[in-house]
């Protein structure tokens, strides 16, 4: 910007069309340095404008500028409200068809449906509609959309009808247009118009088309049924797009009307659902598209997941034999391109696309494997926020009762470390949540059930603290947890009792606590069993901490339970019937559950250090603490230059020493080699005895005599023998060979288990579901395994990071029983 | 369906600025200051898409502005991305080589030419040229228009 030169020479200016005064304040809110200059040049502005706008007689070019300037500070968030009138005032005396323009987009900005002022525009509209100038309806229908509501429809409805048969598609397209907001309004008062409508798709204007397509979208999305007929006609529509007869303005970089395939696909998938003819007609030509858009460019790679969501739809038989005819031509193979993709943007497709579909047709080998797995473990700790959160919701999509577990512990996660502003994604969590835990109760271990209840707490009272709506959430909670109490307490789980006595204990207000209350608790100190006692009684304890007051049955109720076996419900009783009579002490112990986490625990318990020194120096003795080393420990601390004896041959019976699993290359395959401890290969002829292996030992290795392949026996004995003076070198090979000899145990011949040994670790493996769960798994371990590593070279080749173990055994566990029925659903 | 558009700068002021939908004033400040913290804080390499509440936002930027768009759940993420995109080369075609000053100072222009591309959230015109056809001869009645009523002036 050249602020040198006066305004008049500023090319910027000359070519703006804006009056001098306009320019000159946009400029100047431009250069604003801080936020209180700009406000106070609008403010400045405003005011101006404001009498200026009240004089009487204003000519019509200054009104349109004011106006303008009017929609500038909008725009930038102030406040114009005095304005508005004026706009509408504009908009309706109008003489020219920029006066109109500029009052009519003044009004579509100002004003929104349900504003008072836009009835005022009725008469306007209305002329301008019915106006001979194409260019006059246009801009009323455009002004039209925005402002429509239910007080105008009567008295443009006729006029915005009659407007559907212009002669110019212009005006046609926007007609169709108010009609699909109309839509939203009053679906009922376009019945009458269905006829014109179908015929409107025979339309050979694309613009017109494509308007139409966007109303029956809206049509389809309400009731699907009674439009299952236009099916061939829309098959039609794009088999003509797709064969390139619409002309090249239409284009797209190449793809042929990509808006008008979308449409399209989008309303097919959306009569397919559930229906198997619709869906074996449309199934094929969704392929087609699908094949004809791997183009490779953006507008393509919409139209791709357009078409996946519609295959997502189609009915369960034409998707099989979509998937199933030959893995080449699989559509859904594009996901897989997707996810391996660098960019974010195609990563986020695959993984939308990938929860879309069902994780039933997820099959192991056809189109789904491993490496998708690790990618979609990798998208779980990406730094981008959008797809940590779709990895979230795919997990969600995907859980079964194999892999609860994992996910909810990953759910679990992600809201703690989700910001407490972002109410909706929380609430979502926590739905969902609570309906996984809802469907797979057995599965879920009690570990994981206090997770579960430990973050409802916390959501619990972090909005209490946010103070909206934390009133109905605690009054809630707190009704709930008393209905669950007050039931038949047999009925109830466990889980869901401590979960409603912890409610109760810490949300329960001290204006609330009743008389029955407490009744209840004492009568299921007496029902229930020990765990359920001691939170009983801390319950108690946190009530009366609140109320300050303890009624005589409570302490008589909570004395007889002193007399109970549990050292747990002992203690706690106890206490309370110390505390209870001392209220000061009681507030300093009990403390609220939002400064849970400023808890520190002082394990040294320094603070009975003074209690310590009172007894000490009162002649009690002091702690002997005795040691549980061996004896000769000092000896143990030195290094030792002497060789050890040799071991004591009646440690184990013969047969087992003398068969002694050795390091044998032949028996041991290559990879194995080079995975474990590759420094041993210069150690082959070496061999060391291990720390003497127990019977015991062996069995736990599933190793039995027979397996042992055999070794020589001179071998280990003479490199004892002969190291009178060993050096460190042997010693490290002895230590190595031990490690090795030890781990090297589990990759020997084991016999036939269903526990897999793995480099990524244990493979859990559900041995109560049916045969073919077990076969895929097992199938799956070992080979996929074993080249895991080197499908990991090709991954990490396109995909940043490497796989950790602890990626892959999530990866495993997060997948397992994915792709197979599962019973549990 | 979109629901708004919104473009801004790098500093986080806002150019333009389209309500689809019906939004009570609070939301609308709401919306506005909290996308532009959002999207300015966004990495290059990040997805062009951010979840906020209900709602989807893609954003792209092209230079020193951001065009952000709010969608609800159904839509197809990457064909409101078209939509920007086709936004932004129309804008490009109507001042030639367009650039933040350009829409700046023209912002009435900007958003006619978006009342053409799309209406009550729906994209109502794919093809280039007829938009850009539409919007001149728009301008040229304009100008006709002023132009004549001068003349009738001067001569009564």
């Amino acid at each position: 910007m050249n602020s040198r030169l006066p305004t008049i020479l500023n090319t910027t200016y000359l070519t703006s069309g804006l009056s001098r005064g306009f320019f000159e304040f946009v400029t100047r809110v431009g250069e604003a340095r801080s936020k209180q200059e700009e406000d106070r040049y609008v403010s400045q502005e405003i005011v101006s404008l404001k009498t200026k706008l009240n004089h009487p007689d204003i000519s019509s070019r200054k009104i349109r500028d004011y106006i303008t300037r009017l929609i500038y500070c909008e725009m930038l968030g102030y406040n114009v409200e005095f304005g508005h009138i004026h706009a509408v005032k504009l908009a309706q005396s109008a003489k020219g068809l920029w006066d109109k323009r500029i009052g009519y987009l003044a009004c579509s900005l100002f004003l929104h449906e349900t504003h008072e002022l836009s009835i005022m525009l009725i008469n306007t509209l209305q002329k301008d509609l019915k106006s001979s100038n194409y260019l006059e309806v246009c801009a009323a229908l455009t002004a039209l959309c925005h402002l429509l509501n239910k007080d105008m429809i009567p008295a443009v409805f006729g006029l915005v009808e009659e407007a559907l048969s212009h002669p110019k598609d212009i005006v046609r397209k926007k007609a169709v247009m108010v009609f699909s907001r109309l839509f939203h309004d009053a679906p009922d008062t376009m019945i009458h118009l269905d006829e014109k409508f179908r015929q409107m798709l025979t339309e050979r204007d694309p613009s017109v088309l494509g308007s139409i397509l966007c109303l029956f979208l809206e049509f389809i999305k309400a009731d699907p049924n009674k439009f299952k007929d236009l099916v061939p006609s829309l098959i039609s529509i794009l088999e003509q797009v797709l064969d390139r007869w619409l002309p090249r303005s239409y284009d797209y970089h190449g793809v042929p009307a990509p808006w008008i395939q979308i449409k399209i696909i989008e309303n097919m998938g959306l009569l397919a659902r559930d229906d198997e003819k619709i869906s074996s007609e449309v199934g094929p030509l969704i392929v087609h598209t699908l094949r004809k858009a791997e183009n490779g460019v953006d507008a393509a790679y919409a139209i791709i997941f357009e078409c996946i969501r519609a295959i997502s739809r189609l009915h369960p038989q034409t998707l099989s034999t979509i998937i199933h005819k030959s893995p080449n031509l699989n559509p859904l193979n594009v996901i897989t391109r997707f996810l391996k993709s660098n960019n974010h943007n195609l990563k986020y497709l695959g993984l939308t696309c990938l929860s879309e579909i069902d994780p039933m047709w997820w099959i192991e080998g056809e189109w789904w494997g491993e490496e998708q797995m690790n990618i979609i473990v990798d998208c779980l700790e990406e730094r981008d926020d959008t797809l940590k959160r779709k990895t979230l919701d795919l997990l969600y999509a995907m859980v079964n009762s194999q892999n609860v577990v994992v996910v909810m512990e990953h759910m679990i996660n992600a809201l703690r470390t989700i910001s407490t502003t972002d109410e909706f994604s929380r609430l979502l969590l926590v739905n969902r949540i609570v309906e996984i835990s809802g469907k797979y109760p057995l599965n879920l271990q009690n570990k994981d059930y206090d997770k579960a209840v430990d973050s409802t707490f916390l959501i619990i009272s972090k909005s209490i603290e946010s103070k909206e709506k934390s009133e109905e959430i605690r009054q809630y909670a707190v009704s709930e947890a008393i209905k669950i109490l007050e039931s038949d307490i047999n009925n109830t789980t466990k889980n869901l009792t401590s979960w409603a006595l912890r409610i109760l204990g810490e949300f329960v207000k001290s204006t609330e606590l009743q008389e029955k209350i407490y009744n209840r608790l004492c009568d299921l100190l007496t029902q229930v069993d020990y765990e359920i006692q001691a939170q009983v009684i801390t319950t108690l304890l946190k009530c009366v901490s609140k109320m300050k007051y303890c009624p005589d049955n409570i302490i008589e109720c909570v004395a007889k339970c002193c007399q109970s076996s549990s050292g747990d419900v002992k203690q706690r009783s106890r206490e309370f019937i110390i505390l209870s009579k001392d209220f000061v002490l009681l507030d300093k112990i009990i403390k609220p559950y939002e400064n849970f986490d400023d808890f520190t625990i002082d394990e040294s318990l320094s603070f009975l250090d003074n209690f310590v020194e009172n007894a000490l120096k009162n002649g009690a003795k002091p702690y002997n603490r005795i040691p549980i080393t061996r004896e000769d420990t000092n000896a143990a601390t030195e290094i030792r230059y002497e060789a050890y004896e040799k071991p004591n041959m009646t440690y184990f019976p013969k047969q087992i020493m003398t068969s002694l699993p050795t390091y044998d290359d032949s028996r041991l395959s290559e990879s194995d080699r080079d995975v474990l401890l590759p420094n041993d290969r210069s150690n082959q002829s070496s061999r060391g005895v291990g720390p003497p292996v127990t019977p015991g030992q062996l069995a736990w290795f599933g190793v039995t005599q027979e397996h042992l392949p055999p070794e020589n026996v001179h071998e280990h004995t003479s490199l004892l023998a002969d190291s009178q003076e060993p050096n460190y070198n042997d010693y490290e090979e002895i230590d190595s060979n031990r490690q090795s000899v030890i781990s090297l145990i589990p990759k020997m011949k084991l016999q036939p288990s269903t526990q897999s040994w793995s480099r990524a670790g244990y493979k859990p493996v559900n041995s109560t579901e049916s045969d073919k769960f077990i076969k895929y798994n097992t199938s799956n371990t070992r080979s996929s395994l074993r080249s895991s590593d080197k499908v990991l070279s090709i991954a990490s080749v396109t995909s940043k990071t490497t796989m950790t173990p602890e990626k892959e055994k999530l990866a495993s566990a997060l997948f397992s029983g994915v792709g197979t029925s599962d019973p549990g659903q | 369906m979109i629901l708004y558009l919104f473009v801004f700068s790098r500093h986080g002021k806002i150019r333009l600025k389209k309500w689809f939908h019906f939004f009570s004033d609070k939301e609308k400040a709401s919306l506005t200051t909290d996308l532009t913290t959002l999207i300015l804080s966004r990495k290059r390499a990040m997805c062009n898409v951010l979840e906020h509440g209900e709602h989807k936002v893609i954003y792209k930027r092209y230079a020193s502005l951001y065009f952000a768009a709010g969608i609800d759940c159904e839509e197809n993420e990457l064909y409101v991305l078209e939509v920007i995109h086709r936004y932004v080369q129309l804008l490009d075609e109507f001042f030639g080589n367009v650039c933040e000053l350009d829409i700046i100072y023209n912002f009435d222009k900007a958003y006619y030419v978006l009342d053409e591309l799309v209406l009550a959230g729906e994209l109502q015109e794919p093809g280039k040229k007829s938009v850009i056809k539409h919007i001149n001869a728009f301008e040229n009645a304009c100008q006709l228009d002023i132009v004549t009523r001068n003349v009738e002036n001067s001569i009564v």
